[in-house]
């Protein structure tokens, strides 16, 4: 006899039946258990040819109902599920015990998902996410942030896209914390290429990937506006660091808002369109980021605990140089990229001291090269 | 009866001598050309033959036979007319062959006798001379380029029956060339640009500096209006001048290019700034008789690479060879060229395809496209790059401040101290330059004080260099202690090389 878990697995396997299509098969078949009775070959051919419970319409096509009944042989279920297991990648229905319990707070939560590696613990989380081609100003943000937040045992969720996505994970792997991502394909599809060293690394570090969508699928792009939900859905507090107007990132917020969750987003310049999302979010209502700090007292309570190991991050922003001029020119340096050219002028110092003091910036880790003779504050 | 005539053809940069040979005889009347004459030089029958009618010269309908030896190779050009017409009328007994016996003769017909200019002069005239021979005959706008090299008599012919005249009444009024010494002084730093014309771009001129003291090949990254191009047509105005033998080795070149023009040798450093879209036979030389390309046109001078990241990628791949081993090695199936080509290698490039990363107000390119960007100029062409600089887009204020830029004059002073300290150094060692030198020298004359050793092995683990970015930030260092004078690289030194490092190439 096959299990229940079996029973959605064979139905969440299917290529090309997509969570909708499931929604309609389920009120057709009342219970999934149907699917997988003596005259299922009967109930199948009826969901595509209609019946009495559907009003004589068909709720799947008939390839749909080809595929359907060819993954829900037992045969078949025992296959994949064998080959899963052996590259590591995990199905959990609704009804397991390892369920993320923040998805079913969404009005469509996946009937089953798909996870490679972990999935995010019952501790806090925090979903990070913004533009693709980030500013250095963003980057830096991200990174300082995700670090923080990661060290105060906050789970980073994101969803591996170049740019920001990617800054995050990075910087809380590299601070020694956890991050989870959720692909727009299957979790056995890298995507982005760029980003395949980040994959790998999640994984070993006790990370996660998840999708909903079953391995092999391809990223689709209309695929990515749901996986945002998956995103907001497992964040308990959503950051934005950078988005342009009219960003996919407010998507995610979007969900976010509609779960009831606190959005919060890092404010730029008036000037920066990639600051133009975030600054309107504010206007809106979303939170103004200020401080990690803050995240880190609002989604846990203990707001000093890491403070009071070292400085906080504000104060640390205070470098001290034992060296005068190292320190005109670091006060020189900006979040936006600035050419050696400006730093010069603006710290009024000689072309052949500047080149030789931004190495010693760099070296101490106060500056950082972001293109050939462009160099920001970190 | 019969006579014969010297004349030259050119393989790479080198002329070897030819033997003209015409004999006239008796029988069916004709005109045969025998020696593996090349199409152009076959043509040569049509224009010598009407050019001795029109010189108002009746040749009796004979048998004329024009051999080119040594037979066995394939001769070109067009400077085989004169020779040829000469020899015939030598032959014909029209002029005394005795006056021609130490003579080498160079130079194209028109069909009304006139003379019109060849390529390769100099060369020609240059193994004149080494054959001991006493007199040169070249195309009168060719005169001053023959005029070049001493030892040797010069005339300028202008037409074939001025010339006929002069055989015929031997004098010995040959041209006086110039002094080489006094061209090279001469017209040494007369150039219409200059250095302080290029206003906020103080750091990218003292990289240049840098980079043009120890001979280090220079990259240019920035966005469009950064004054990238500008600084580079620059560069030739603070190269030191050349010296004799650079001169006549550069003006050979040149000369067989076809591209002195009026000028009787090269007196400046060149520029080349080939488009793009040229062609890898253009760049690297070529072609079924093997010509200079750009890259040896560039010779002691700068080879300017524009848009380098739009290069081909098979033509920008034809520089590592020469880069290495400082000239083109040229093979056909049945001659091997050698032309010269060490010249500085300078390229410009946006840091990525719209060409403002990383302005993000104009710039939308993710970072995997400024990669892609950067990753089409591969990495044995970067890895040769030393000094590697971003330009930034110059503003207004720029353009209006009133302190004084530094001027070329002012950069090339302080070049050729740096560059004398390095010539007095490396004596002995077959190198000239900073950038020349190889592990052995860098060892000898690149030691570190404590500190410095400290800072660049922190910089080695910091930046993960490789051993030739270590060895390359060691070799720039070298310059930098070189321009200010110092004999110890200090930290310093150290720490503003390790800034015109080429962080791409580590990161990609």
């Amino acid at each position: 006899m096959m299990t229940r878990e079996e029973m959605w697995f064979g139905l969440c396997s299917c290529q090309g039946i997509y969570r909708t299509d499931i929604e309609r098969i389920l009120k057709a078949v009342e219970d999934i258990s149907n699917l997988y009775g003596k005259n299922k070959s009967r109930v199948i051919s009826e969901l595509a040819q209609g019946s009495k419970r559907t009003n004589g319409q068909g709720v799947i096509t008939i390839e749909q109902a080809q595929e359907l009944r060819k993954r829900t042989e037992q045969d078949e279920i025992s296959r994949l599920m064998e080959l899963n297991e052996k590259r590591g990648i995990r199905f959990l229905s609704m009804d397991a015990a390892d369920y993320p319990k923040r998805l079913l707070v969404l009005k469509d939560a996946p009937y089953g998902i798909y996870v490679k590696g972990a999935v995010p613990s019952d501790g806090p989380t925090c979903g990070m996410v913004g533009a693709r081609g980030c500013s250095a100003y963003g980057r830096s943000m991200s990174e300082k942030f995700a670090a923080y937040l990661a060290k105060g045992q906050v789970q980073i969720i994101s969803g591996m896209a170049l740019g920001i996505d990617a800054v995050c994970s990075r910087s809380a792997l590299a601070a020694g914390g956890k991050t989870f991502v959720v692909l727009g394909g299957g979790v056995d599809v890298i995507y982005p290429k760029e980003n395949t060293d980040l994959y790998y690394e999640i994984l070993m570090k006790g990370g996660g990937v998840l999708s909903e969508y079953p391995p092999g699928t391809p990223s689709l792009a209309w695929q990515f506006p749901h996986r945002n939900r998956l995103i907001a859905a497992l964040s308990d507090l959503l950051l934005v660091m950078e988005a342009r107007k009219q960003s996919g990132t407010l998507t995610t917020v979007g969900y976010a808002l509609d779960m009831g969750k606190d959005v919060y987003a890092l404010p730029g310049r008036v000037t920066d369109p990639l600051s133009e999302s975030c600054n309107l979010l504010i206007r809106e209502g979303a939170g103004m980021l200020s401080s990690p700090e803050e995240v880190l007292s609002l989604l846990t309570g203990r707001s000093d605990e890491i403070s009071k190991e070292g400085k906080s991050s504000r104060e640390s922003q205070k470098a001290e140089f034992s060296d005068p001029k190292a320190e005109s020119l670091y006060a020189a340096l900006d979040w936006d990229a600035r050419s050696l050219e400006e730093i010069a002028q603006k710290a009024q110092m000689k072309a052949e001291e500047t080149a030789s003091l931004i190495t010693y910036l760099v070296l101490d880790g106060w500056a950082k090269e972001v293109s050939p003779g462009y160099y920001v504050k970190t | 009866m019969f006579c014969r005539v010297f004349c030259a053809d050119i393989l790479g940069i080198e002329a070897r001598r030819i033997c003209v040979e015409a004999d006239v005889s008796g029988g069916l009347p004709g005109f045969y050309m025998v020696g593996l004459p090349s199409s152009e030089v076959k043509e040569a029958k049509e224009r010598v033959l009407r050019a001795i009618s029109n010189t108002g010269i009746d040749l009796p309908p004979r048998k004329i036979t024009i051999n080119l030896s040594p037979a066995n190779l394939r001769k070109s050009g067009s400077g085989f007319d004169l020779p040829i017409a000469l020899a015939i009328l030598g032959a014909m007994g029209i002029l005394n062959p005795a006056h021609l016996k130490d003579a080498m003769i160079l130079g194209e017909l028109s069909l009304d006798g006139q003379i019109n200019p060849v390529r390769g002069v100099l060369p020609v005239a240059l193994l004149a001379k080494e054959e001991g021979l006493k007199e040169l005959i070249v195309p009168e706008q060719n005169l001053k380029e023959g005029a070049a090299v001493f030892g040797i008599g010069v005339y300028g012919a202008k037409d074939l029956k001025t010339l006929l005249q002069r055989i015929a009444d031997p004098q010995k009024d040959y041209a006086k060339g110039e002094d080489l010494q006094n061209v090279l002084s001469e017209g040494r730093y007369a150039y219409p640009i200059d250095f302080s014309e290029v206003k906020g771009q103080e750091v990218a001129k003292r990289a240049t500096m840098v980079a043009v003291a120890g001979f280090h090949h220079l990259l240019y990254v920035g966005p469009p209006g950064s004054g990238k191009s500008m600084m580079a047509a620059r560069i030739p105005t603070i190269l030191n001048p050349l010296t004799m033998e650079e001169c006549m080795e550069l003006s050979r070149i040149y000369s067989v290019a076809g591209l002195l023009g009026e000028e009787p040798l090269m007196t400046h450093r060149p520029f080349r700034a080939p488009h793009h879209t040229i062609t890898s036979a253009a760049l690297a030389g070529g072609y079924q008789i093997p010509r200079p390309g750009e890259i040896s046109l560039a010779h002691k001078g700068v080879l300017f690479l524009d848009e380098a990241a739009e290069f081909k990628q098979e033509t920008l791949e034809t520089l590592r060879t020469p880069l290495e081993t400082k000239q083109m090695v040229i093979t056909r199936s049945s001659i091997q060229t050698v032309f010269p080509a060490d010249f500085m290698l300078v390229m410009a490039m946006n840091p990525c395809k719209c060409g403002y990363y990383p302005d993000r107000n104009l710039c939308c390119c993710t970072e995997a496209d400024v990669r892609r960007y950067f990753g089409k100029i591969k990495g044995p062409i970067l890895d040769r790059i030393d000094v590697c600089i971003g330009t930034k887009k110059v503003d207004i204020g720029d353009l209006k401040r009133d302190d004084l830029p530094m001027t070329s004059e002012a950069m090339r002073k302080q070049i050729i101290l740096a560059q004398k300290k390095q010539q007095e150094r490396f004596a002995g060692e077959g190198i000239l330059f900073n950038a020349q030198m190889g592990p052995k020298e860098i060892k000898k004359y690149c030691g570190l004080e404590r500190e410095a050793e400290a800072l660049l092995d922190k910089a080695y683990q910091t930046y993960n260099m490789t051993a030739r970015g270590y060895n390359k930030t060691l070799k720039v260092a070298r310059t930098i202690a070189d321009l200010s004078g110092r004999e110890q690289i200090q930290k310093e030194h150290i720490m503003e090389a390790l800034s015109y490092r080429n962080a791409f190439v580590e990161r990609l």
